[in-house]
């Protein structure tokens, strides 16, 4: 087989399923094994790694005796003689040759377009490429409207470019979208901050040497640091040419998948079936299936065309078309809806109460139902009153209950729901993960996955969610997932978040928990929107049962004054305190303060905030070590002092308390801290994940070391880390156990020195951006941040 | 019971913080007054369980989430939420927007009838014990 990407993989899997006597040889060009094209859009976006988007490893082609030969490009076809020539100069021979070439990038005639700087996107190298280009604030200008320019144009604005779509017709998507769904998808582009150009034909390449910009016909021109390719693709039809076969657009086939040569066949984007070229996966999967059984002596099936659906695969922005798309004066009606303010267009095309088409802008949830409606050309009559809005009940197994067994769950691999149950209940699937090997449903775009995850749910006398858990009904992704969004998105706020990736709404589990993330992952340089905190977080106090608030200053390592102490005293008389409690942790809590005293409460004590009431940095723990004790080896307070200082005002996923003893006698208990340091003579042990609250747990063994600045810039590349990987509400404790304290050395103390720079550095960055909290006294967040507003008084006054 | 009912100006809606509660006191009676964007509700500023300051809460669309143990009270009929099927019920009070300025509807008669602890939920039960709660770690120690 000449080719080694979907479709000719595709078809060589299901060649396997006949049990052929072949023996097998795969030509690729590209030098990676078969990987699914289509989220190379998802690889640009950094959603993915290249890894991520791997369909058949090496061990799959071993394991079928496959004769793999990457980075081979075949050049001649001698269909008399019955080989292949190799841009090496080997000559191989064949029995039956299968040309699966593919298609190539489509490049417009502009003057000057082999310029430096201007790309195309098809491949692997060439998204390595643009990821390798792309900088923040480069101009990029993507030449093409199309599924596949705007999913690159969003890509790239990933990467941070200030992006501009330039596109010949004057509606984007124009072979999927009348011009009200293009007008709808443009308008959510430009939100997006993505300008979209229409109607305007690029002539030419700017630039001396490397790309400056692109000129339009009729004289205009933007400026541009880099230019994407994205017209459109033709069928590679070369081969097909040198072995004689009959070629139109593409390498002409019938219905059993044959050309017009007994012992070459072809699949993919470089055939034409019926006249028409596809350049979507699932037709190509259908053609796999059809040529698999003529190929193995089973010639029989015959392949009929697709129905075409097409989704584009930009996060938030959701478009879905099939079937006809224009309006026709042929008896079809219409069915529409739009509404601008929520930028939902919908548009059915009926013929005789059938479905003939689908167009669907910002709301695809329905489009499995459409698509079935369209395979299966239902009759439509009785539901009229229902057809723009589907029944959406709460019951998550109807969806699936309402579907057929030949309906089509995954389009991309041609997967009806039958043969997903048929698995399920043959191999006793029980995980999406097992699914997906086995029947290959949702490994294509993956956006039937809800749909397959709903079906196996429904069905598997197991189910087993797969471990990363979702944070919360309101954000349905795991934590892990969460962060690589945010980031790769480049969310700021809470609402962002939510409004994008959740239900708009959010909840008290979620609302903290994506404040955490924001704050981490920017280093404190986040949108805070303190409606997503908890009340604690608001006022800087600990709720107490009564709605009064506890007030603990910051006592670093426990040491203070006779002056502070004066002061809190005066204090606790002074707004009447009802309690003055030594904590468990060596500093003081002043219990009973109404919210309204509290900005003068700080503003008397005149200490900082201990951060008491928060998921961070609580306190240090310490010992008298060497200044006074007889048995300290190391200056156990001094350093607690220094620790503390170092990282207080820090937010953490869970409240974080630290311990420091000058000896192994541990008098501060720091073997039951998150971090702890326990003084030997002439070293420190650093050790983490201690607990002694609802749990008691022995922290372990980070590292021993020499010095004193050793031993604090372990604690600050262990706590970075857990910042950064642990689940919000998720203590050191729980962290060091579900990550193994092998992995946890591995990746802070034992790391790369440009890894724990890294660590060093974030930490460095969110310390910039935090501050003492209760210095929020002197600038209100809102005029009525501690306010028990009193109508006729203050406020309105 | 014969209510004349008046409105009275409490804030300026500026002052409620999007998506955030405040507390307005008028006479002996503490009101949760919320800032849902172009749209504000009032209940009062009682948990039926334990009295939490609702006002404290976290907003999640059209109901608040009471900061001491988690009840969840939906702000348009004052009905609890979350521990389910749980008859308790906190009032309710009109709102209206006048001019950037918070009118509130009160009833003339002075102050409301203590929130009622419904029958089955007797005190020294905890809903923390109940299910319907999502995180026990939202108490704060």
């Amino acid at each position: 087989m000449v080719g080694n990407g979907m479709a000719g993989v595709a078809c060589v899997e299901q060649i396997l399923r006949h049990a052929p006597k072949f023996q097998i040889t795969i030509f690729g060009d590209e030098t990676h094994v078969n990987y699914n094209r289509i989220l190379l859009s998802s690889v640009l976006a950094g959603e993915k790694s290249a890894d991520d988007i791997v369909l058949n490893g090496l061990e799959w082609y071993e394991k079928n005796n496959i004769d793999l030969r990457l980075g081979l490009r075949i050049v001649d076809v001698d269909p008399v003689a019955k080989i292949v020539t190799g841009d090496d100069g080997s000559i191989t021979a064949f029995d039956k040759l299968l040309l699966a070439t593919g298609s190539m990038p489509l490049i417009p005639s502009i003057e000057d377009v082999r310029k430096d700087g201007v790309f195309v996107f098809r491949n692997l190298d060439d998204t390595r490429q643009l990821l390798e280009r792309a900088r923040g604030g480069l101009k990029a200008v993507v030449i093409g409207g199309g599924l596949l320019g705007l999913e690159a144009a969003r890509g790239l604005q990933i990467q941070g470019c200030d992006v501009t779509v330039v596109h010949l017709m004057e509606t984007l998507m124009e072979r999927q979208l009348d011009p009200t769904g293009g007008g709808y998808l443009a308008t959510k582009m430009n939100q997006m901050g993505i300008t979209v150009l229409l109607g305007l034909s690029t002539t030419k390449v700017l630039g001396n040497g490397h790309v400056s910009g692109v000129e339009f016909k009729g004289g205009g021109s933007i400026a541009a640091d880099l230019v994407v390719i994205a017209a459109g693709i033709r069928p590679n039809v070369t081969l097909g040419e040198k072995a004689g076969l009959e070629i139109k657009r593409g390498i002409v086939v019938n219905d059993y998948m044959e050309t017009s040569n007994p012992d070459i066949f072809a699949v993919g984007e470089c055939v034409q079936h019926r006249g028409v070229c596809y350049g979507l996966v699932a037709p190509l999967i259908d053609q796999g299936k059809i040529l698999a059984a003529t190929i193995t002596g089973n010639k029989g099936p015959i392949y009929e065309g697709t129905v075409l659906g097409t989704k584009l695969k930009i996060m938030g922005v959701d478009v879905f078309s099939a079937g006809e798309i224009t309006d026709k004066v042929d008896g079809s009606e219409v069915i529409r809806y739009e509404d601008p303010s929520l930028g939902i267009y919908k548009k059915l095309t009926l013929k005789n109460n059938r479905l003939s088409g689908v167009i669907l802008v910002g709301d695809t949830s329905d489009s499995h139902n459409y698509m079935d409606w369209l395979r299966s050309q239902k009759d439509l009559s009785a539901m009229r009153r229902q057809l723009l809005f589907p029944d959406g009940s709460g019951d998550p197994g109807l969806d699936v209950a309402q579907m057929s067994d030949n309906v089509t769950v995954c389009g991309c691999m041609g997967v009806s729901k039958g043969m997903i149950i048929q698995a399920i209940h043959e191999k006793g699937l029980c995980t999406m993960g097992q699914l997906k090997e086995h029947t290959r449903a949702s490994t294509g775009c993956g956006s039937c996955t809800g749909l397959c995850q709903s079906l196996l749910k429904a069905v598997a006398r197991d189910f087993q969610e797969e471990t990363k858990q979702t944070m919360c009904k309101c954000v349905p992704f795991s934590e892990d997932n969460l962060r690589e969004i945010l980031r790769s998105q480049r969310l700021k706020s809470v609402q962002e978040v939510l409004d994008i990736y959740g239900n708009g709404v959010g909840c008290e589990v979620c609302k903290p928990a994506l404040s955490y993330m924001l704050d981490m992952l920017w280093c404190g340089d986040h949108d805070e929107d303190r409606s997503a905190r908890f009340i604690n977080d608001r006022v800087h106090a600990n709720i107490q049962k009564d709605g009064t608030f506890s007030v603990v200053p910051r006592i670093r390592g426990g040491v203070t004054s006779p002056d502070e102490l004066r002061r809190i005293a005066d204090v606790a008389d002074k707004y009447k305190v009802r309690m003055v409690k030594i904590t468990g942790s060596q500093r003081i809590d002043l219990l009973g303060v109404k919210k309204a005293d509290l900005p003068k409460v700080w503003a008397d004590l005149g200490m900082p905030s201990g951060q008491a009431y928060t998921k961070g940095i609580r306190m240090v723990k310490t010992c008298v070590g060497t200044e006074f004790c007889r048995f300290g080896v190391q200056d156990s307070t001094s350093t607690g002092i220094e620790l503390e200082r170092r990282l207080e005002n820090l937010f953490t996923p869970h409240k974080l308390k630290m311990g420091v003893v000058g000896c192994p006698r541990n008098c501060a208990e720091a073997t039951v801290k998150d971090i702890g340091l326990v003084g030997q003579e002439g070293s420190w042990q650093v050790v983490v994940g201690g607990a002694a609250g609802k749990n008691v747990r022995k922290a372990d063994l980070l590292i021993t070391v020499e010095t004193t600045e050793q031993a604090l810039d372990a604690a600050s590349l262990f706590l970075q880390y857990y910042r950064e990987n642990a689940n919000y509400l998720e203590r050191t404790y729980d962290f060091v156990e579900r990550w193994g304290i092998e992995k946890v050395r591995k990746e802070t103390i034992y790391a790369p020195e440009a890894a724990k720079e890294a660590l060093r550095e974030r930490l460095r960055r969110s310390k910039e951006h935090s501050s003492d909290a209760w210095l929020e006294r002197d600038t209100l967040r809102t005029a009525t941040q501690f306010v028990q507003i009193t109508p006729g008084q203050e406020v309105l006054a | 019971m014969s209510s004349r009912t008046e409105w009275i100006q409490v804030a300026y809606c500026d002052d409620i913080p999007l998506r955030e509660g405040r507390e307005v006191v008028i006479g002996n009676r503490s009101i949760a007054v919320f800032n849902l964007g172009g749209k504000f509700l009032a209940v009062d500023n009682r948990c039926p369980h334990r009295g939490g300051p609702l006002a404290d809460g976290i907003a999640t669309g059209e109901s608040v989430v009471c900061p001491l143990h988690g009840w969840k009270i939906d702000l348009q009929n004052g009905s609890v939420q979350r521990p389910a099927e749980m008859p308790a019920c906190i009032k309710t009070f009109a709102t209206r927007v006048e001019a950037g300025t918070l009118l509130l509807e009160i009833s003339k008669l002075s102050s409301c009838p203590p929130a009622k602890v419904p029958a089955t939920w007797s005190e020294g039960d905890s809903p923390e014990e109940s299910k319907e709660r999502p995180h026990e770690d939202l108490r704060f120690s």
